[in-house]
Formats: structure tokens, sequence, C-alpha cells
């Protein structure tokens, strides 16, 4: 078992950075290959071994990990130690019906919380400063791990709660907060939210805001910079596995710093799953270098990036992604929670016990989504000359949609006569067909 | 001894019961009776007309999602007291009322209600056990 480091690379020279990356890669490899059965088969069918991991760039003979491997190895499959060894589970939303479930273990854990802390000392926390997390149910871990690493900065936490907004901005002003973390769409409904209570940001200790969960446009920053008299901070992560801000923004303010030293990052074109040209943009692909119980390889997010390999002027020397605002897969991000178009339609069909022939997927503008519209066409085998019984079957799907995908949701039934863009295709912008 | 109502879903939308009626009108299909249970979003129409299913083909073909429904049509006395009859029966043998809504009044003394009750079969009987008339849909369109 290995132990966690005590080197901190974050500042480190990228030459001896990179041997010892290669060390803990050829490392992880082996482990998932010899403690993970899915992963001996997808070597095996490759026809790859460990042992052809010579140098970084030989990372690309292993096979990509999928989001769809997470639920097709539900729940344990991936795990690579014993599950006496796992301290903690997480589950997030998958892509299908299927929940993705990640593990951690004792020395995971202590690894993960220093480099959140890493990223909460970026954006300038301090043991002096008032964590509020405000995110949806749908990043209830996350909330975990910001709780976590903050705490391990000395900082005052006020953990995630389910309380309502008005409640939240009560707390915001009464307790002092200078830190709040909550996605854009989050940070959008708070500045209204302040607006309508009649508590002036003025009066607010809030110094610092952190945005998680989706790209931000620069406007967005500038927009709730100025109404909120705050300075904002992004963070990237993953649901699946560790969490937010395994990238993190520096004073620089100029891309979010990849904690390369535990997590390492190829860019790929989605469609051949070739490495790009440097500075090219592609999908962002992650490979666990310290993960105990969850040695994910070459996983690939569907996030789209740009990686900065050049010095940045804060000093550090991880490198940086610019993070770009549209995705590589067909999922939509709302309020930082990612949604799959085909694990909606599952929970549809299982709560309604059929699948009905209309159905389409709406979000609001990109940053500003009050959460996930569903629109169910009512042709003859949801109609009912009932209106209770349509108000049922309204009512039940966006009660298992928003208790499964913790966002907000709302069901509007349709006329099915009217033309929407192909089913395939999220319905963005639902505001311009009413 | 039924009647038969047509039951359309619309959105809650300007123009579409128009389009509605438009359908109907440019098919020659008269509206003898009609009523709209509505929410915030949608609306469920339910419409007796002078030619059911000439209605149903026209509107199913226009788009529109369309049910046929059996109804009672009872006749009620149009005096105090009229209504209330029907609802203490339906009260005393534990039959549920769904919806109803009323039709013209054909003669002086007499209305109709249309009555959607649960159950339907039970429902009849107890209004036939009465004494009370309901009138057949061919008769109804044709008041």
């Amino acid at each position: 078992m290995t132990t966690p480091d005590t080197r901190d690379w974050e500042f480190g020279d990228p030459e001896e950075r990179a041997q010892y990356q290669l060390e803990k890669l050829q490392a992880t490899v082996n482990r998932a290959h010899n403690t993970v059965p899915f992963y001996r088969d997808r070597f095996l069918d490759s026809k790859t071994e460990p042992s052809h991991v010579e140098t970084l760039e030989d990372l690309r003979r292993v096979p990509f990990t999928e989001r769809r491997h997470l639920a097709e190895n539900y729940p344990y499959g991936l795990f690579a130690v014993p599950l006496r060894d796992i301290v903690r589970i997480h589950t997030a939303p998958g892509t299908t019906g299927t929940p993705s479930v990640s593990g951690y273990t004792a020395n995971d854990l202590a690894l993960w919380r220093r480099v959140v802390a890493r990223a909460l000392i970026a954006a300038r926390m301090t043991d002096h400063d008032i964590l509020q997390i405000l995110l949806d149910p749908g990043l209830a871990n996350w909330g975990r791990d910001y709780k976590d690493g903050a705490e391990t900065l000395g900082a005052s936490v006020i953990p995630l709660t389910s309380l309502p907004l008005e409640k939240q901005i009560m707390i915001l002003s009464d307790y002092k907060t200078s830190f709040l973390v909550t996605s854009v769409s989050g940070a959008i409904s708070l500045v209204e939210g302040l607006y309508n209570s009649g508590v002036q940001p003025g009066q607010l200790a809030l110094k610092t805001l952190i945005l998680v969960g989706e790209p931000v446009s620069l406007d967005t920053r500038a927009n709730l910079e100025e109404k909120l008299h705050i300075n904002t901070w992004v963070h990237f992560g993953l649901s699946e596995m560790p969490g937010p801000s395994m990238a993190f923004e520096c004073e620089a303010h100029d891309g979010l710093h990849i904690s390369e030293d535990h997590f390492y990052p190829e860019i790929i074109d989605p469609e051949s799953g070739e490495p790009v040209s440097p500075g090219e943009s592609g999908e962002l692909v992650l490979t666990a270098l310290s993960a105990g119980a969850f040695p994910f390889l070459r996983f690939r997010t569907g996030d789209r990036v740009r990686l900065n390999t050049q010095a940045c002027s804060c000093g550090r020397t991880l490198c940086r992604m610019e993070w770009l605002p549209d995705r590589t897969d067909d999922t939509v991000v709302i309020r930082g929670v990612k949604i799959h178009q085909e694990q909606v339609f599952s929970y549809i069909e299982r709560t309604l016990g059929f699948a009905p022939m209309e159905c389409r997927l709406a979000a609001g503008r990109r940053g500003s989504s009050l959460g996930l519209e569903v629109w169910i066409g009512v042709d003859d085998h949801v109609f009912s000359d009932e209106v209770k019984e349509l108000e049922q079957v309204r009512d039940s799907v966006a009660k298992v949609l928003r208790h499964d995908l913790g966002v907000p949701v709302r069901v509007r039934l349709k006329e099915k006569t009217v033309s929407y863009p192909k089913k395939e295709k999220w319905i963005m912008d639902p505001e311009d067909y009413r | 001894m039924l009647a038969e109502q047509i039951s359309v879903f619309l959105e809650n939308k300007a123009g579409r019961l128009a389009e509605v009626a438009r359908v109907l009108a440019d098919m020659g299909i008269n509206i003898r009776a009609l009523s709209i249970a509505d929410t915030s979003d949608f609306g469920v129409l339910r419409l007796i007309v002078s030619d059911a299913e000439k209605a149903d083909r026209a509107l199913k073909r226009t788009g529109w999602t369309v049910r046929r429904t059996r109804v009672a049509a009872v006749e009620v006395r149009d005096e105090p007291g009229g209504l209330l009859k029907i609802l203490d029966l339906m009260d005393s043998v534990g039959i549920n009322i769904e919806y109803m809504y009323a039709f013209a009044n054909p003669n002086p003394g007499q209305a109709i209600m249309i009555f959607r009750f649960d159950p339907m079969d039970d429902a009849i009987d107890a209004l036939k056990e009465k004494g009370m008339r309901l009138v057949p849909g061919p008769d109804l369109v044709a008041i």
C-alpha cells in the first residue's frame, strides 16, 4: 500500500516531476491490471501489457475507460482493494439508469483532502475564512470534498445543506461567509435572490466565489464580480471519481492548473482517439496516479480543453487547461451536474411503465440554467380524459427525476403536433419555443 | 344509452382552442356542448359534437390527440333541487362524479347535464332505478 507523498510537486521542476509521474503511472497501470478484472480484460482485448508502458507517451497504448464502464461494473467492479480497506463510497449519477460508484481508502481521502486544500490555498483561502457550500443535491459528494479540504486548511466550514435559497442568503449575511462554493447557475440564482431579499451585496463579508461544474464565460464572471463585489475563481472536477478542484485557478486567472502529480492529463481527438498536437483543443483524458482504491486509466471526461505547458506567473509549474464551452459528448451540464439523456429517458420509462414516443429534454442557456425541463408529447398512450391522471404523469416523472438527478426538474406536457429539433438533440433555450 | 364525447389535449397557449374550433367548422361539424378543464400548462377540452366519428377523424388527421369517451346525458328538472337530486343519489351509492357540464336547454322545464361517473355502469343502474331519464347519444345531438 503506497503512503501519501510528502513532497509537493506544485512548484516543482517539470522534468523531475515527469520522472515521478512515470513511476507512479507504471505502478498504477500494474495495479489496475493485476487487481481489477475489468482492466485485465481490457488489456487482453487490446493485446497490451503493463510492461509496454515504458514512457509517459506509451500511455496511449492503454485502452480508454468510459463512463459506461462504471455502470457496467456497478457497484464495486472497478475497486482495486478489498472492500474492508474502503472507508468511503461515493455515488454519482451515471449515463444510464445505473449510478457510478467510486471508493476511497483512508490514504486516498487524506491525499484528496490535500489536493482540494491546494486549490483553496491558490484561491487565497486561509484559516480566517468562513466557507459556505451552496450546491445542488446532485453535487453532494463535492460538498463533502470541499468541506474536508477547507477543514484541512483550518477554515470554518458551513457544510452543504438542503435549505432553501432565502435561508442560505440569511446564513451568507449573518454568519459572515467570506468564501462561497457554488455552480454558475447557483451564483446567478443567488444574485437574483439577494436582489429579492433586499440584502445589499456591499453588506456581505463575501469576497470570493468559487465556481464549479461547468466552464463560465468572461462576461458572466465579470457580471457576477460586479454585482456581488467579489472575485471569482473557477475549479474543474469530475463527479464520478475524486471530485472537484482536480484543476484550479491561480491568481493569474489564465487557465486552470491541473494537479498532474495526481491526475495525468492527455488531450485526444474525440473521433479518432489519437493525441492532438500541442496547443490544439480536444477531449480531456485523465489517469489516476495516486489512487489506491480506484485507479482509473485514461478516463474520457467529455470535457473539451486546450493544454498550456508554459510557465505561469504564479510560479506553479503544473500545466494549465483552458476549459472550453462545448463538450465532446452529448451530456448537458445543469447547475454543475452532468445530465445524460439516456439516463433521463430510462428513469422516465421506469416511472411510467413505458417510453413516451415524444420526449425532449431542454435546458436553459448555458450558465443560467434553472434546471432540467422535460417535454413529454401527449399522444394516445399518454393522454387521459381526466386531468388528474395527466397531472399524475407530470408530477410522478418530475418527482423521480428531481430525486435521482439532484437538480430542479420541470415537466411540461406538450401537444404532439408542434415540431421540435430532432429527438437526439437537446433543446437549448426552451424559452424560444414557448 | 350513453352519449359520445370527444376529449382533446390542448396546451394552454393562445389560439389552440380556436384551431380546434376551426377544424370542426371546416368539416361542417357543430359543437353542441363544451367544457374545458385546465391547469396552468394544459387543458382537456371535452366536446359533444354533431358527428363524433367525423370529428375524431378530422382532428386526428390534423395532429391532435383525441379520445372518445362515453358519458351520460341525464335529464334534470330545470328547477331548484334538480341537480341536487342526482348528486345526493350518487353520494348515497358511493359513486364518484369525475366531471360534469351543461347541455343546451331543449325544452322549458327540462335541462340536460353531461356526466362522467366512476363506475359508469353502476351509475346508470342507479339512475334508472330512480326513474331518471338518460338521453341516448343520437337523440342528444339531434336536439
